[in-house]
């Protein structure tokens, strides 16, 4: 069968309205707005409110890509969404948004490959409708991770809740769309970003609870060099599957996990550091969202124009890194600020 | 001077945003530099690029002054070459 040209043919992202600064933390715990800044480059993060959980930011994000691309909710056929904290452990917060949505015809499901997630959702989502299986695919990127940090843990500062969506469709034969991913994970180096208890090794209980095991676990140094080398070896190993170099790139969107990040590795790849699309200090680590937020506000800030060469990386627990190569084909009829829910 | 203190010294005072001059082997990373945790991880995989090496994190825990780093990179390049 002849492999189809792909696309995103819509995008659409949503925040929390609520809005937890630097300033609000250092009213809370023992810690200052400019410790934060320097080792994070976080100002605000969005969180949901008590009430919120991760389809409240997904649906309107789903709805607002969906009226990008012109297409209605029956029309989806697939939705695959890359969340870690899904409304509930079961059912999937794919099938829960694909009810309010009311895509009566869609089939629904998650991909938890945390903050890489949603560049994985995207490969697959891009084979589902290159093989012709799908016409209409929708890729969600969700999480509201602030359920789920401890506070009082500086660990936390880093962090936001979000949610992005892009729709997928066959596009013309000449265009390029998506061209080409790669995809790594190392489970043998899972233990240095974790969420220990909740699932079935050690489910919830009083004793995991007294025990502190519902805290994420992140050892700084571990982490922070396996990031740098990540963005490093998805952005050469996806370059390395086409006939572009790393000048050809227009700009890069990187899974936003803390701005430390991009000077050293815009030195290694000799790039100048504005390549990479930088909006944490508003939205924080936003997990799965932060890199269809950041694909959404570079569109609507005019950062990312159709024709421009893009390349998403992204890193996060598993181990998984993701790396994705495209030509961007869409343009909206009008710029949006994000939405907020 | 060394050729590896000299290479090395180029790194910290771009990692840290500091003069050159500023820099001397008995200078401490953390104390004397301001360097964060942050900062050593990046100096530390810049000089695995550098240099060609690799140094773990218990390995780069352990070394405080501008001149244990250059010393342990030293001895690391020596290793490699009587290696191979």
């Amino acid at each position: 069968m002849k492999r189809r040209t792909v696309g995103i043919t819509g995008i659409g992202a949503c925040i929390p309205q609520q809005i937890l600064s630097n300033a609000d933390l250092e009213q809370r715990h023992r810690v200052s707005d400019q410790w934060i800044r320097r080792r994070t480059g976080v100002v605000e993060r969005h969180v949901c409110t008590r009430e919120q959980a991760t389809s409240d930011l997904a649906v309107p994000a789903a709805r607002q890509a969906l009226a990008a691309a012109g297409l209605q909710p029956e029309e989806l056929q697939f939705i695959i969404t890359a969340t870690m904290t899904p409304d509930h452990l079961w059912p999937s917060a794919g099938s829960t948004i694909q009810g309010r949505l009311g895509a009566a015809n869609a089939g629904a499901c998650d991909l938890n490959a945390a903050c890489s997630g949603f560049v994985y959702a995207l490969a697959v989502g891009t084979q589902l409708v290159r093989s012709g299986l799908y016409d209409n695919v929708l890729v969600i990127g969700a999480d509201v991770i602030s359920k789920f940090v401890d506070w009082t843990d500086p660990n936390a500062y880093l962090f936001g809740d979000g949610a992005g969506a892009v729709v997928l469709q066959p596009i013309a034969d000449q265009e390029e769309g998506l061209i080409d991913f790669m995809l790594g994970s190392d489970g043998s180096r899972g233990d240095i970003l974790q969420l220990p208890a909740g699932g079935s090794r050690r489910p919830s209980s009083h004793e995991t609870l007294d025990q502190g095991l519902h805290k994420p676990v992140m050892d700084g140094y571990d982490t922070f060099e396996f990031a740098a080398t990540a963005v490093m070896d998805s952005i050469e190993k996806v370059l390395a599957k086409t006939p572009y170099s790393i000048e050809d790139v227009d700009l890069i969107v990187p899974h936003q996990a803390n701005q430390r990040l991009f000077r050293p590795v815009a030195k290694w790849l000799g790039i100048p550091v504005d390549k990479f699309f930088v909006n944490i200090e508003r939205y924080g680590n936003t997990v799965a969202a932060s890199v269809p937020i950041g694909l959404y506000e570079a569109v609507h800030q005019g950062r990312l124009k159709k024709g421009h060469l893009v390349v998403l990386t992204a890193f996060g627990a598993g181990l998984t890194w993701a790396g994705a190569i495209l030509r961007w084909t869409y343009s909206p009829n009008e710029h949006h600020e994000i939405l907020h829910s | 001077m060394s050729d590896v203190f000299v290479r090395f010294r180029q790194m910290v005072a771009a990692v840290r945003g500091i003069d050159e001059d500023r820099i001397t082997p008995e200078s401490r990373l953390v104390e004397d530099l301001e360097a964060d945790s942050i900062d050593i991880v990046e100096l530390m995989l810049d000089a695995e690029r550098e240099f060609g090496i690799s140094i773990e994190k218990q390995e780069a825990q352990s070394l405080r002054t501008v001149g244990e780093i250059v010393s342990f990179i030293e001895a690391r390049l020596a290793e490699q070459s009587t290696s191979s």
